[in-house]
């Protein structure tokens, strides 16, 4: 019996001598991260002014045109010029509520004061209260540059270069991939053996990454 | 006969043929075990054996200028030799005064991830196999349980209108159980909040990460897949120079940028503003006027990490369907 001992030793070494291998790791697909799309540059160009139209080759300012056809006090949502301004923001649905209606390449504020398109701040706070709040506090936005209020290329974004103020809320945009580790698999509907109540799959639900549905966990 | 030849036959049994090849076959087999069980330092790359110089360099706290100036040079060397890549390697201390916080902004969320993937090509991680020190944790509408807050999801568009989005990461804590749990002292809080890793000082037995409520710290099983096109060459000794197999590693706010006043990488991809950083002892920084104004909260409060990682919900929590 004693025999087998060193049997069984030579065996193991002749396996481990020969047939083992260094570990390798499943090799993971890498993440696909779109290229520029990790910037800290502005969502939107914040325009000087609109180019409304482009007539005879030259740009023509809204005032161009405001000048000679007089609108009328109160525009109606949908236009018959303009068509391509998709206007939907909330109950703002007019567009001389912002413009100016004499000067067209402003916005305007309470008593007729004036603030130009890319400074249109204290104009979307006569609504957005807190929000302007905040961001003059500087606790609303993207900033850039520094986290210290002294520093001098700390620049915290206006409005309009984040929000189109046509359609101010963001587009829903696809997420970029998730963890992929090779410990931590994505559940493959049970070729891997992984049941769906184990620890690392107790969150999902069948074929969907929603949170579980399940008796013990309403509880 | 005498006492010797005596003593000579009671030591030494007479050598039979059986005990011949019992005792010849046993020590073939100790001899085969052992050799197979050195064989994978046959594969290892001279390259991973550290030098001298690696092996008897001091602890961070210990290093003198000198020192860290040898230190530095040595691993500038090394990066270079292996990714083609000259980095500008240093060694960036905490600035006076500055006690850095972060606060996320839930309402602002979408869990588009990009903050996960900036902080991934901003501080050398793994690409193959991945690692990631950001966590979205999407959770129903309604609760706040990260228990079964799902980290996988994977809709075409987000937000998706029945959840929301947490994005966890290093807490930074002010009581960190990482910190108290090593047994070497490789990880500490610096001056500034930060807790930090000295890589060469890590012996990798992973008590941190067994120890840290967060999931904040990862380690590295294999040798981390970076290719010399995803070396960020910005790199400081204590955050993100490329690290060796066996090491832990965590977020570190970015210090080699956070400590020249630049912001986090994660921070500055957000394309929704929901991430704000600053000096919690500057009264007029964007951190302390949330911490003011807000209603934050930590994440697990009752563990007592005394995070420097706040939470907080605008007053309008996001309608349903709504946008942000």
């Amino acid at each position: 019996m004693r025999f087998l001992i060193p049997v069984v030793f030579l065996a193991a070494a002749a396996w481990f001598a020969v047939g083992s291998r260094a570990v390798v790791l499943p090799e993971t697909a890498r993440a696909v991260v779109p290229e520029g799309l990790l910037t800290d540059a502005p969502p939107r160009a914040a325009p000087e002014r609109p180019t409304i139209a482009v007539i005879g080759g030259v740009e023509q300012k809204c005032s161009d045109c405001h000048a000679i056809f007089e609108s009328a006090g109160e525009t109606p949502a949908h236009l018959r010029q303009h068509e391509h301004i998709v206007l939907d923001h909330g109950v703002n649905a007019q567009c001389l509520n912002c413009h100016a209606r004499t000067g067209r390449n402003d916005l305007e504020l309470y008593g007729g004061a004036r603030t130009p398109l890319k400074e249109s701040a204290p104009l979307c706070g006569k609504c957005h209260g807190p929000t302007y709040r905040d961001w003059e506090a500087g606790i609303h936005g993207r900033v850039q540059g520094s986290w210290d209020p002294d520093d001098p290329t700390r620049r915290l974004l206006r409005c309009v270069e984040c929000h189109d103020p046509h359609r101010p809320a963001f587009p829903p945009i696809a997420p970029l991939p998730g963890p992929a580790a090779w410990r931590a698999p994505a559940f493959d509907g049970g070729a891997t053996g992984a049941s769906l109540d184990g620890p690392l799959h107790r969150w999902r639900a069948e074929g969907e990454g929603t949170a579980p549905d399940r008796e013990e966990d309403r509880r | 006969m005498t006492d010797a030849d005596t003593r000579t036959d009671d030591a030494l049994p007479p050598l039979s043929r059986r005990s011949f090849l019992r005792q010849g076959v046993t020590a073939l087999a100790g001899l085969s075990a052992f050799a197979a069980a050195l064989k994978p330092l046959a594969d290892i790359d001279p390259d991973d054996i550290p030098s001298v110089e690696a092996f008897i360099q001091k602890h961070y706290k210990e290093m003198s200028d000198a020192d860290m100036e040898r230190a530095l040079a040595r691993i500038s060397g090394e990066v270079e030799k292996r990714y083609a890549v000259a980095p500008d390697l240093r060694d960036v201390k905490p600035r006076e005064g500055v006690e850095f916080v972060y606060a996320l902004n839930l309402s602002r969320c979408v869990g588009c991830r990009m903050c996960v993937h900036a902080c991934v090509e901003e501080n050398n991680q793994s690409r193959s196999p991945e690692m990631q020190y950001i966590r979205v944790l999407e959770m129903p509408r309604g609760t706040l349980d990260p228990e079964h807050g799902n980290h996988h999801y994977d809709h075409p568009t987000v937000p998706d209108d029945d959840h929301f989005y947490m994005p966890v990461q290093c807490h930074q804590c002010a009581n960190p159980p990482c910190v108290k749990v090593c047994p070497v002292e490789a990880t500490w809080q610096e001056p500034d909040g930060i807790t930090v890793v000295d890589y060469d000082w890590c012996i990798g037995c992973r008590y941190c990460e067994a120890a840290c409520p967060y999931f904040a710290r990862r380690f590295n099983f294999t040798e981390p897949g970076l290719t010399s096109t995803d070396v960020n060459p910005d790199m400081a000794y204590l955050s993100n120079r490329p690290r060796p197999t066996g090491v832990v590693e965590k977020c570190t706010y970015c210090l080699q940028r956070t400590r020249e006043g630049r912001l986090p990488a994660c921070l500055e991809v957000c394309p929704v503003g929901a991430r704000h950083f600053g000096n919690v002892l500057d009264p007029e920084s964007d951190v302390s006027r949330i911490l003011r104004t807000k209603r934050v909260f930590v994440l697990k409060e009752d563990v007592g990490t005394l995070p420097r990682f706040f939470y907080y919900f605008d007053e309008r929590y996001p309608r349903e369907g709504a946008g942000r």
